[in-house]
């Protein structure tokens, strides 16, 4: 199970770094919601499953929503200059 | 001028400070937690026992069928959430309800109509929402018995509207949400000052002598988190539904 | 019994694999949603039948799930590639056709 962790920690680590560095909006906003999953995969690693469904829940539905939503609205700014 | 002020000013503060720094070392004399002079001094009153009052030995007790505090459900984050830290819990409601109240200033007023996506989402996303509000009354039903609980199934719901509303069919009416919203805050308070009055403890879980892992055991635990996933969905829906028509 | 489930296992997890492999060689986002939404459909469902096989007291919570992605996921890609389609992200040809030479006209 170690390895497991160690291979979710990696993926978590990298994708954080690529999410800030990354020059696309759109793909940032992908690679945050691929952390935020590998996060829930971690807390059921440490035996909490009612975290996990809660992050799992609110990190790809809601936080990715709200994003989306905000992100269409620069779109639309961008597009009226 | 300006020096005679801040001069005036300054000395001001050190004495409330001072009286502050006075106050707070009588209480911790008194109650016996933080500063420790001496270990002769016994606590006149301390905050644990005015805020935990559970006595699992005595024939009052309130745990007829459970060993500690902790087993008043089957699941044990559910018990610890519910019902032995209810207060923490409340708040937490309560710093929720407040992000939410920022999110109405920030929205302006102005809407417009939004365009309609194609048939075929029109069409499928019932059957969606059939699911997903299965899965999230599933889980907060079954709270006390399986991991879960009010908030992810609040979430869950909230998701199912959100596709409703991605789809463009707007089922449930805006004002219903916030009535909705509203009477399950109203009655979490409600329950804990009728509690307060029951027992003399503010939100203590006065049903009592069920069997551990029933579907209708843990007393007040099951609609505490029915009404806590209540008010969870219906914020989180009227922030789609207020988004959805701004952007 | 034991390795009909392990097999299933061996089938989905190859199968979501080759999804994968082919959303990254795919040159346009119309070809990749085929790829990833036909690949990863059957992955998951042979995934989640060799679980319920492995595992026969769980197996109506299992089935209940794969119904769930069976019910969802064409219509995600469906939704996805409308969206590609407005924003004018597919570069796709039309009527062209590779075994023609140059100055050919297909009727």
């Amino acid at each position: 199970m170690i390895n497991l962790a160690i291979f979710i920690a990696v993926v978590m680590f990298l994708g954080a770094i690529w999410t800030v560095l990354t020059e696309d909006v759109f793909k940032a906003i992908v690679i945050f919601g691929i952390v935020s999953l590998m996060s829930s995969v971690m807390f059921l690693l440490m035996q909490a499953p009612d975290v996990a469904i809660t992050e799992a829940a609110i990190g790809s539905g809601i936080t990715t929503a709200l994003f989306i939503f905000t992100y269409k609205k620069m779109e639309e700014r961008k597009d009226e200059r | 001028m300006k020096d005679e002020k801040s001069l005036f000013i300054n000395i001001v503060a050190l004495l409330i400070l001072s009286f502050m720094a006075f106050y707070i070392y009588k209480v911790s004399i008194d109650t016996g937690s933080g500063i420790k002079i001496t270990d002769s001094i016994t606590p006149k009153m301390r905050v644990a026992d005015k805020y935990l009052n559970k006595n699992v030995l005595n024939e009052n007790s309130t745990y007829k069928f459970s060993q500690t505090a902790e087993d008043t459900s089957a699941n044990i984050v559910t018990s610890v959430v519910v019902d032995y830290r209810l207060f923490d819990t409340t708040l937490e409601v309560i710093v929720l309800f407040v992000t939410i109240l920022g999110f109405g200033f920030v929205i302006p007023k102005d809407k417009r109509r939004v365009k309609m996506p194609s048939v075929i989402l029109y069409r499928w996303a019932p059957i969606l929402m059939i699911l997903m509000l299965m899965i999230g009354g599933y889980m907060f039903i079954n709270g006390h018995l399986s991991p879960g609980g009010g908030f992810p199934a609040g979430a869950i719901i909230s998701t199912a509207v959100l596709i409703g509303v991605l789809a463009g069919r707007k089922t449930v009416n805006h004002k219903t949400l916030k009535v909705v919203e509203a009477v399950a805050g109203i009655s979490i308070f409600a329950i804990g000052i009728a509690s307060f009055f029951i027992k003399g403890v503010f939100f203590q879980n006065f049903i009592t002598g069920d069997r551990i892992g029933d579907l209708f055991s843990g007393g007040l635990i099951p609609v505490f988190y029915g009404l806590i996933a209540f008010k969870v969905a219906a914020e989180l829906s009227n922030i789609y539904f207020e988004f959805y028509e701004e952007c | 019994m034991q390795y009909v489930g392990w097999f299933f296992i061996l089938v989905g997890a190859t199968f979501s694999f080759l999804a994968g492999l082919g959303i990254y060689r795919m040159p346009d986002v119309l070809n990749q949603s085929q790829a990833g939404t036909k690949a990863s459909t059957l992955g998951i469902l042979a995934l989640l039948v060799g679980f319920s096989l492995l595992n026969p007291q769980a197996s109506p919570k299992l089935i209940l799930m794969a119904l769930f992605f069976l019910f969802s996921s064409p219509i995600a890609s469906h939704a996805i590639c409308k969206a590609a389609l407005r924003r004018n992200k597919a570069n796709f040809i039309l009527d062209s056709n590779p075994l023609l030479k140059e100055g050919e006209v297909n009727d």
